[in-house]
């Protein structure tokens, strides 16, 4: 076999790996899509050139978007009063900041595409206060005295694609 | 939830910050978008290509939405038909990026672009002559036909004729604009062609080849080698 087929192939599972996970944890059909895509295609840069930032970048989105579409098990209350499981307060609690560092990670794909750095001048500065915004955020957010914590809603409206899901981690609700 | 890790849980102004993340990164992302730009202009070669690809896959995003939304408002505001693109067009964003990084095929994005923009461009026109000869020979025809479909199946066959002439003439004009590089080697290797036809000079032949080379291809170095006789030079 030749190598063009055996790098498709490759790539393929790498795809259908990352989507399978995005589904088996409970994520719906457009955000394993999302978590798929940038996914497999950040592993696939990963692997081909470890030493670009991109590649790590995509992953860390693909996998900042799993954790704030992963919902919580159990009752809110619980939670909230503090009776819930350690591994499910630890999960509110990274639920709590993940957004702004989603965000970040976004943002620092726009920032450091294509070369993997920062670019110089004023341009670079303004680059690297954008970046810095959604990690101090997220930072603050981590430390502060109460979290919103969410839960999947019991009568909720849904549909098999449901582009909210988007705009759902957007806003990190 | 409170948090056990919180530092300073009394300050008054935990809440402004709590309010203000989503605007706060909201902008963060314009300025990276901002910059995005700024570089986008001021680059040269394999960057500039590189950058196209990004931005084309976020225009091809960004008008999927605004399909959306616009559909909503509308057509079906209850409806979710028309997330489809948009959700469709999710993946081209991490496969433009993964294009632009291994510079796979990275000067097709040119051509790619003047497609999209000739075919969308060329069925706009289509569908709007269609529905346009469809009113206008309902008209005229009603009285002799009596809704018969004469006037649909008429419509039909002319928009299908029409079809491949508007695609070839809107396809050349945004060429023009948008796979400049194409215009001109098609350009080059037309006129190289009519010197074939008069040029009888070896040396100015193969002077123009080098030339047509040069200019279509853009390489750094050209080399020409003709067997005259048994020897090479």
């Amino acid at each position: 076999m030749k190598r063009e087929p055996l790098r498709a192939v490759a790539y393929l599972a790498i795809g259908l790996l990352s989507t399978g996970i995005a589904i088996w944890s409970g994520q719906d059909i457009g955000g394993a899509w999302i978590i798929g895509s940038y996914g497999a295609v950040g592993l696939f840069l990963a692997w081909r050139r470890p030493r670009e930032i991109v590649g790590w970048l995509l992953v860390g989105f693909a996998l900042a978007f799993e954790t704030l579409g992963t919902t919580l098990p159990g009752s809110s209350s619980e939670v909230i009063d503090g009776h819930a499981d350690a591994g499910v307060t630890f999960l509110a609690w990274v639920k709590s900041w993940g957004g702004s560092l989603w965000f970040g990670t976004l943002v620092a794909l726009t920032v450091l595409f294509p070369a993997g750095r920062f670019p110089s001048g004023r341009v670079g500065v303004v680059g690297r206060v954008a970046v810095a915004i959604p990690i101090l955020f997220a930072i603050a957010l981590a430390f502060a005295p109460t979290a919103t914590v969410t839960f999947d809603n019991g009568v909720a409206v849904t549909c098999a694609c449901r582009s909210p899901s988007l705009l759902t981690g957007l806003t990190g609700r | 939830m409170r948090l056990p890790l919180a530092i300073a849980p009394d300050w008054p102004d935990w809440p402004v910050i709590q309010t203000g993340v989503f605007v706060a990164v909201l902008a963060a992302l314009a300025a990276a978008i901002g910059t995005l730009v700024v570089r986008f202009r001021r680059s040269r070669g394999v960057e500039r290509e590189q950058y196209k690809w990004l931005l084309a896959a976020l225009a091809a995003t960004l008008g999927t939405f605004v399909f959306a939304f616009a559909m909503i408002l509308l057509v079906d505001p209850a409806g979710t038909w028309m997330w489809i693109p948009a959700v469709l067009t999710y993946p081209l964003i991490p496969i433009s990026i993964g294009i632009a990084i291994l510079r796979y095929r990275l000067y097709e994005i040119d051509r790619i672009i003047s497609r999209t923009i000739g075919w969308a461009m060329t069925t706009g026109l289509v569908a709007a002559l269609f529905g346009l000869l469809i009113i206008g020979l309902q008209a005229v025809l009603a009285p002799v036909t009596r809704e018969s479909t004469l006037a649909v199946a008429a419509s039909t066959l002319l928009a299908a004729t029409l079809f491949g002439p508007i695609h070839r003439r809107v396809q050349t004009a945004v060429d023009r604009r948008f796979n400049r590089g194409r215009v001109d080697a098609q350009h080059a290797l037309e006129a190289f062609g009519v010197q074939l036809r008069d040029e009888v000079d070896l040396d100015a032949v193969s002077s123009h080849l080098v030339g047509v080379a040069t200019q279509s291809v853009q390489p750094r170095v050209v080399g020409l080698w003709t067997r005259q006789g048994g020897a090479t030079r």
